[in-house]
């Protein structure tokens, strides 16, 4: 165990060089590998759908309030919503006579009333997992208890309809790390910004161009950066070319000052922009409220408050290039029926999701409600799930993304129900 | 569809699609970290090993390391860096002597004007530790479990400093009994996940469910909700001075919050009327879980070796945890000397700290990681104690490889290689002793951040590529192409 490095370890270790390291590697040349031309985006292809993923486990009960359980009033001494009350902000904003919206959210009435945005309740993973990890990973993998998984969900779509969509823009992730729904053996841009996402500094212009030249001379294609590589490149060029002033969203888009409006704005910009984007990843943390959670006011309805402006805004800003575009909001589990100790709330299980677009068929709360009493409540005190979340994805996925093959982008899901959520996208 | 350049094109092209691989059948294609070859050798043999070791157990060779190599050998080199407090550190302290937060006891850091102050300082110094000290396998470990015992520093930004002294720097190099028990402790973890606040009446879940998932037994370990139910009641009444007044300082056990009643976890009686015990013998408990071995080393094996640990040297670096009782020195030192070890030099990818730390150490920077770098660091994505998840940064390849990590680091390539930064100044020229042939500038700064030559192929290129650029001094881009070069990335 404590003997020495030797000769004999080393030419052990040492790797064989081999054949494509020691041939002479070509110069590399300029390739137009993207053409930034709208005509070649087949229409099919045309549709785009933003999914954010709401981390920390949502306490979707005081996001979507069931002011007409009285079990919700009971659980919650402290932390309940107050029923809607008319000329009122501090209360729950009606939606149907049993639900109402946090009043936080109320940027989103509007959309509410536009039949451009429906909620479905008691929806999630039937994995009972309270595990932050665990949840996410299968939710965004897409393959519920198994942890080996390779691809995200939205990767495995764009693998099966890759022939459709040739552009660098296909799929991309804000953030520094790309989302785990992502992942996989298919180009998704990671960017933080549009704005920083160029090659440069100072070195704009030739150099700069000489540089990512040579990025292609010595990110070889065989190596595993070789593709990222090529991609990077790709993106940042392509951005060049499209993004040229700065952005002036429509008048009635009001984005909030905060990294997530800037996202959704920057995701405006890229659908505008023409590239061919397709699939987009967008995060917003902080939902684990354990502690104080705030009722009307507090932790979690300034997310309300921040998440409903950005999706608002991004509503008005796109107009009718809703009815093309989709945005789907999920967490990877919901909270406990009962408040804890610490006026907050524990990890739970059933949740809610957003759906917002102009292909939508909103003005509805969906899914069969289970009721908060004590016998509907599963272990530990946590709302059951009636709805697979994988029902809301994969009727996206058909009749937005286009792509038919469920059981390949869900593998061994066999509960599909269609919500009647989206209208086909003529 | 008729585009010139369709998607399968692109594909070809990026290399997705080879003889041997088929992208549409029915099993997903799986990108696999290829084994990343050194360059055709010039610089011998030993040297080699040398370089390959120093940039797994280092955060960057640099030739005082080698040197010390060549003197006493790479047992004893290794040796030594495990007996870390016999090294000495003098040229560290000049430069975090402005960094006065890092050294505050709690009651001070409770009364800073900015409390960002110590964010700021504690970053920074982080950076520069790693950077400038000689111990440094040391500074890998108090990196590998500030990872491990996660902490996001902008929940409550004084208390980590205190727990990256008292707990992770205290400990780093010692046994993980203590380790876990200095972080059960901890302020900062307590109040971080919100065990601060857990009482009798209603018991906080979040702390003991961490404890058990990512501190100890591992998500896959047979524990139950009711387990977690029960830790979460052993450790009520563990808390923190001045913590609902947001003036938190040190570590109290509140016993009108503690449930002294009988628990039973993970199968083992924890008799009534137990207070503060029950955490100690729940310390006890975990530490000896055989799970524990098992993920604690798995977690140390993928970080030295691969991030597919081999399921081998797992089991045996977890055999010696269980035998020494966390033993840290102990498993490292099995799994250094192991040909698993051996056999997996230069394939794991660095991640974004260790790209900018082993570039600043490789290219003799002087760095105050203030504005600059700092800001580059956090573009990509690994601002030290900025994870806001308890699990701490991920540290597999595939986490990190994506457009905006390496567009960045091509970014800080090129902003250092011109000098362009504020806080960070690299004499480039003294690197090359000032000699000005551009080949023999190429090969100089390959060995000293590469380790040896280029391949031939890429070699040439970078030459002929050089001569294109209208900078005057070719320095410049050849230091950027070097630094941005795939074979910089990985270590």
């Amino acid at each position: 165990m404590d003997k020495s490095l030797s000769r004999h370890d080393f030419l052990k270790a040492a790797l064989n060089p081999p054949a494509w390291l020691q041939a002479p590697v070509q110069p590399a040349q300029f390739l137009p590998r993207f053409t930034i031309m709208s005509a070649h985006w087949q229409k099919s292809r045309a549709n785009v759908l933003v999914c954010i993923f709401l981390r920390g486990g949502m306490d979707g009960l005081n996001v979507v309030i069931p002011h007409g359980d009285p079990d919700y009033y009971r659980l919650r001494p402290t932390l309940a919503i107050p029923e809607p009350a008319p000329a009122s902000n501090i209360t729950g904003i009606n939606l149907d006579g049993f639900f109402g919206m946090h009043p936080s959210m109320s940027p989103l009435k509007e959309v509410w009333d536009d039949k451009g945005l429906a909620f479905i309740h008691a929806v999630g993973s039937p994995d009972p997992t309270h595990s932050h990890f665990d949840a996410m990973d299968y939710m965004e993998h897409g393959i519920i208890g198994e942890r080996q998984v390779q691809t995200g969900w939205l990767a495995r779509h764009l693998q099966i309809t890759a022939n459709q969509n040739g552009s660098p823009f296909r799929a991309v992730g804000f953030g520094a790390l790309l989302a785990s729904s992502l992942r996989g053996p298919v180009p998704a841009i990671t960017l933080q910004s549009i704005e920083d996402f160029q090659f440069g500094g100072k070195y704009r212009g030739d150099d700069a161009k000489q540089f990512l030249r040579a990025m292609s001379a010595i990110y070889t294609p065989d190596s595993n950066l070789g593709p990222h590589a090529d991609l990077t490149r790709g993106a940042v060029q392509l951005l060049e070319k499209v993004v040229t002033t700065k952005y002036q969203p429509s008048q009635d888009a009001k984005y909030p000052e905060s990294e997530f409006g800037e996202s959704m704005k920057q995701v405006v910009q890229l659908i505008k922009a023409d590239v061919g984007i397709e699939v987009i990843a967008v995060d917003l943390g902080g939902w684990d409220t354990h502690v104080n959670q705030g009722t009307v006011d507090g932790v979690m309805p300034k997310l309300l408050s921040d998440l409903s402006a950005g999706l608002a805004a991004f509503y008005h800003d796109l107009g009718d290039t809703m009815k093309r575009v989709t945005v789907v909001a999920m967490s990877e589990f919901g909270r406990r029926a009962g408040e804890n100790g610490g006026k907050g709330t524990d990890h739970g299980h059933g949740n809610v999701m957003f759906v917002i677009g102009k292909s939508v068929v909103g003005g509805k709360v969906y899914g069969q409600w289970p009721g908060l009493s004590a016998e509907s409540l599963v272990t530990p005190g946590d709302l059951a799930i009636t709805t697979d979340f994988r029902s809301v994805l994969g009727e996206l996925a058909v009749k937005h993304l286009l792509n038919p093959a469920l059981a390949q982008i869900f593998p061994n899901f066999v509960d599909f129900k269609e919500l009647g959520i989206a209208q086909a996208i003529a | 569809m008729n585009s010139e350049f369709s998607r399968r094109d692109f594909l070809k092209l990026a290399g997705f699609i080879s003889a041997a691989t088929v992208l549409w059948g029915c099993t997903p294609y799986s990108i696999s970290i290829p084994t990343f070859v050194p360059p055709i050798v010039t610089a011998s043999d030993e040297d080699q090993l040398i370089y390959a070791v120093l940039k797994r157990i280092t955060f960057g060779p640099r030739p005082a390391e080698i040197e010390r190599v060549h003197q006493i050998g790479l047992d004893a080199f290794i040796e030594e860096q495990l007996a870390y407090d016999s090294i000495e550190d003098n040229d560290l302290s000049p430069r975090l002597a402005d960094l006065t937060t890092i050294r505050m006891s709690p009651s001070d850091l409770v009364t800073l004007d900015k409390r960002g102050q110590s964010v700021n300082e504690l970053v920074r110094a982080t950076v520069l530790r790693a950077v400038y000290s000689r111990r440094q396998l040391y500074e890998v470990m108090v990196n590998f479990w500030s990872d491990h015992f996660n902490i996001y520093i902008l929940k409550n930004r004084i208390l980590k400093t205190v727990d990256d002294r008292q707990v992770i720097r205290q400990l780093a190099l010692g046994n993980f009994k203590d380790l876990l028990f200095a972080s059960m402790h901890s302020p900062a973890m307590l109040a971080y996940l919100d065990n601060a606040v857990s009482t009798k009446d209603r018991p906080n879940e979040n702390y003991a469910r961490e404890l058990l998932e990512l501190h100890t037994l591992g998500v896959d370990a047979e524990y139950t909700q009711h387990d977690i139910n029960e830790v979460a009641r052993a450790l009520t009444g563990w808390s923190v001075t001045g913590i609902l007044t947001d003036t938190p300082r040190e570590f109290i056990f509140r016993e009108q919050n503690h449930d002294y009643d009988r628990k039973t976890i993970l199968g083992m009686y924890f008799q009534s009327g137990q207070g503060i015990q029950d955490g100690e013998q729940l310390a006890d408990l975990l530490v000896s879980h055989p799970s524990t071995a098992t993920r604690i080393s798995y977690k140390l094996v993928r970080r030295f070796v691969s991030d597919d640990p081999p399921p081998a040297l797992v089991s045996q670096a977890a055999a010696v945890f269980q035998t020494s009782r966390g033993d840290i020195r102990a498993i490292l030192s099995l799994i250094l000397h192991s040909e698993e070890f051996r056999a997996s030099l230069g394939v794991k990818l660095k991640r974004p700290f260790e790209f900018v730390v082993s570039l600043l150490r490789q290219t003799d920077a002087e760095t105050t990681f203030d504005k600059g770098t700092m800001f580059m660091l956090r573009q990509m994505g690994q601002l030290p104690f900025y994870w806001p998840a308890p699990d701490g940064y991920p540290d597999v390849g595939a986490a990190w490889l994506n457009s905006n990590d390496l567009l960045n680091r091509w970014n800080l390539a090129l902003s250092l290689a011109a000098n362009a930064l504020p806080d960070t100044k690299i004499d480039w020229d003294a690197l090359v002793h000032s000699i000005t042939p551009t080949e023999q500038v190429l090969d100089l700064l390959s060995i000293r951040l590469l380790g040896n030559i280029l391949p031939g192929g890429t070699r040439q290129s970078i030459l002929d590529l050089i001569s294109d650029f209208a900078m005057v001094d070719p320095l410049i881009p050849i230091s950027a192409l070097l630094v941005a070069s795939p074979y910089f990335q990985y270590r």
